[in-house]
């Protein structure tokens, strides 16, 4: 038997799913949600083989429900949305359903998952080529079990940490696994300045700039931070405070 | 023609009779030539004035120098002196029934100099004043109308803009509710007709009534209850005398969607919307509050375009910055909007 969970926020968009897996007896539905929080905690509990998944949800989208996942299932996507299509297969979607769903079109997404399955392909997201083409204003953090959706102005700075990024809000640290020069591609260049090789400094935060060493600098935050600054980054710093 | 002359021919008639009256009391006053001779002596000196004025104001119509106007009128006047003295001088010599007046020609002479050159001048400045105001006037009137025009452009640029992902999920709730429940299904179909119809080809600029873009924000609202199965509920309480009440068109629907938006799409509770309108001081004002999800970035930050647009189209319509009114008091986010009543 195959395990679904099916997380979508209407209910009538849910009845058509249950309603053309009954049709298929080798599909069984362990679970559904309606929103990517329950929907992150029934995939950590239940361990589905695969999910119906709207993109669109309250709380955490369904792709950055996707992202949390350190074992992902494999996903069908079903949104009215047709711009996340291209987004969808970098997560290595098995197929992507646009709403009303034909049933026909529904089969046509279940055999896909069936070869999938018979040449084993793992459905796994490589996040390092996941190529941030939709704006975003936020990232998602898991910090110890629970979940913290910090917006971008809310961060002070970046450091970079092996695989992982130090998120530094006034208040607290948190840590991410992904790299610096991925998440500079979802920040505002005008605000998010990447003055150093392991550090992107949210010049809202920044106070004052101080001489360090020789010929260095060192940003210093509002936060009391210090946020060091290459030559380069130095530069950098000057063009877009306009000095 | 109507332009030319002043504006009215009964300008010229009106003229000619003072003219004549003019001439009679100068000539009889002066010279006590006899009524017969000094009436017909004004009657020829206002048949030769008239044209050589209404000349005047065709050209003072047609060219108006920028600079030295003054001089300009001067000189225009001199020369149509000159003219009309030489005219009339060769019609004493020549007509047999002004032969008597000829006497009286040389002693008078003085007198049609200066009255004549003063007649030019007074009427030269009043033509060209008037003229001058008309053009103003005018360019005035033009720009007016351009303004308008970039106004009513830009309030459609501000179009109301339709959220194809609203259609596909009804729709998507459609279709599961044709399985389900067949008669649900055909109501929810009349309602998303009935709301698509109102929302498609609307002139922009024009207003509503409060009752009328209500009903259509119901039939939005109605449908968000089905395809959210009564997660969603809402409150509507209309003043009864704000029903008539002017609205520009579909400046509501942005602020509800709006709070959908950020009230039931993005939260996980039962959420109740508002929306109340009174009158107060000759304006109607009409609040929609929604509740938020406070973890969340706040509701203020996120307006995008809708709220914004909304503003934009209040100020190009009624000339105020101060008709869009935003509070957030904890988890309840409410947009208070005023549109002053002619």
């Amino acid at each position: 038997m195959i395990k679904v969970v099916l997380i979508d926020d209407e209910p009538l968009a849910l009845q058509i799913l249950k309603e053309y897996l009954t049709e298929n007896s080798d599909f069984i539905i362990i679970g559904e949600a309606h929103n990517g929080f329950d929907g992150y905690k029934l995939i950590q509990t239940e361990k589905p083989d695969l999910i119906f998944l709207d993109v669109q949800m309250p709380k955490l989208s369904g792709f950055e429900m996707l992202e949390l996942l350190d074992q992902k299932p494999s996903v069908i996507f079903t949104t009215a949305f047709d711009q996340y299509a291209v987004k969808a297969f970098e997560y290595y979607a098995i197929d992507y359903l646009l709403k009303p769903i034909a049933k026909n079109r529904f089969q046509t997404a279940i055999s896909k998952f069936k070869n999938a399955k018979t040449l084993n392909l793992k459905s796994e997201t490589d996040s390092e080529s996941i190529t941030y083409d939709i704006p975003r204003d936020r990232i998602v953090i898991k910090e110890s079990g629970k979940l913290e959706i910090i917006y971008f102005d809310k961060i002070c700075f970046f450091e970079a940490n092996d695989d992982y990024i130090n998120v530094y809000t006034a208040s607290k640290m948190y840590k991410k696994k992904i790299t610096l020069s991925k998440i500079e591609q979802f920040l505002n260049p005008t605000k998010f300045i990447k003055t150093h090789r392991s550090y992107i400094l949210n010049l809202d935060y920044l106070k004052n700039i101080e001489p360090y060493e020789k010929e260095n600098f060192v940003a210093v935050l509002i936060t009391n931070h210090k946020v060091q600054i290459s030559k380069a980054g130095y530069i950098k710093l000057k063009d877009a405070l306009g000095i | 023609m109507k332009n030319v002359f002043l504006g009215k021919w009964q300008n010229i008639v009106g003229l000619n009779f003072f003219l004549l009256f003019y001439g009679f009391i100068l000539f009889y006053g002066l010279k006590n030539a006899g009524f017969q001779n000094t009436f017909l002596d004004a009657l020829v000196s206002v048949l030769v004035l008239t044209p050589l004025l209404i000349g005047m104001s065709f050209l003072l119509y047609f060219y108006r120098p920028k600079k030295d106007s003054f001089l300009y009128i001067l000189g225009l006047s001199l020369f149509l002196t000159g003219l009309y003295v030489g005219i009339v001088k060769s019609l004493h010599l020549h007509l047999d029934f002004m032969v008597e007046s000829k006497k009286t020609l040389s002693e008078t002479m003085i007198f049609r100099w200066f009255g004549t050159f003063i007649i030019f001048n007074l009427f030269g400045f009043i033509c060209f004043l008037f003229y001058v105001n008309k053009e103003k006037a005018q360019l005035h009137a033009h720009l007016l109308t351009s303004e308008k025009l970039a106004r009513d452009t830009e309030i459609s640029k501000l179009q109301y803009q339709f959220q194809p992902h609203f259609l596909f999920n009804s729709l998507n709730s459609i279709y599961a509710l044709i399985g389900s429940q067949p008669e649900k299904a055909r109501e929810m179909i009349v309602l998303l007709s009935d709301f698509m119809r109102f929302v498609s080809n609307k002139d922009y600029n024009a207003t509503s009534t409060l009752k009328n873009e209500i009903s259509a924000i119901e039939m939005y609202l109605e449908i968000e209850k089905v395809r959210f199965s009564n997660r969603l509920k809402t409150q509507i309480e209309l003043m009864p005398d704000t029903l008539n009440a002017q609205i520009p068109i579909l400046i509501l629907q942005p602020l509800v969607e709006n709070a959908i938006k950020f009230g039931l799409y993005e939260t996980l509770d039962q959420v109740e919307i508002k929306i109340y309108s009174y009158l107060l001081d000759n304006h109607l004002v009409v609040e929609i509050s929604n509740p938020f999800d406070i973890s969340l970035q706040n509701q203020k930050k996120g307006t995008g375009f809708g709220i914004s647009s909304v503003k934009k189209r209040l100020e190009l319509s009624y000339f105020r910055h101060d008709l869009v009114k935003i509070s957030e008091i904890e988890n309840v986010f409410k947009i208070k909007i005023t549109i002053p009543q002619v």
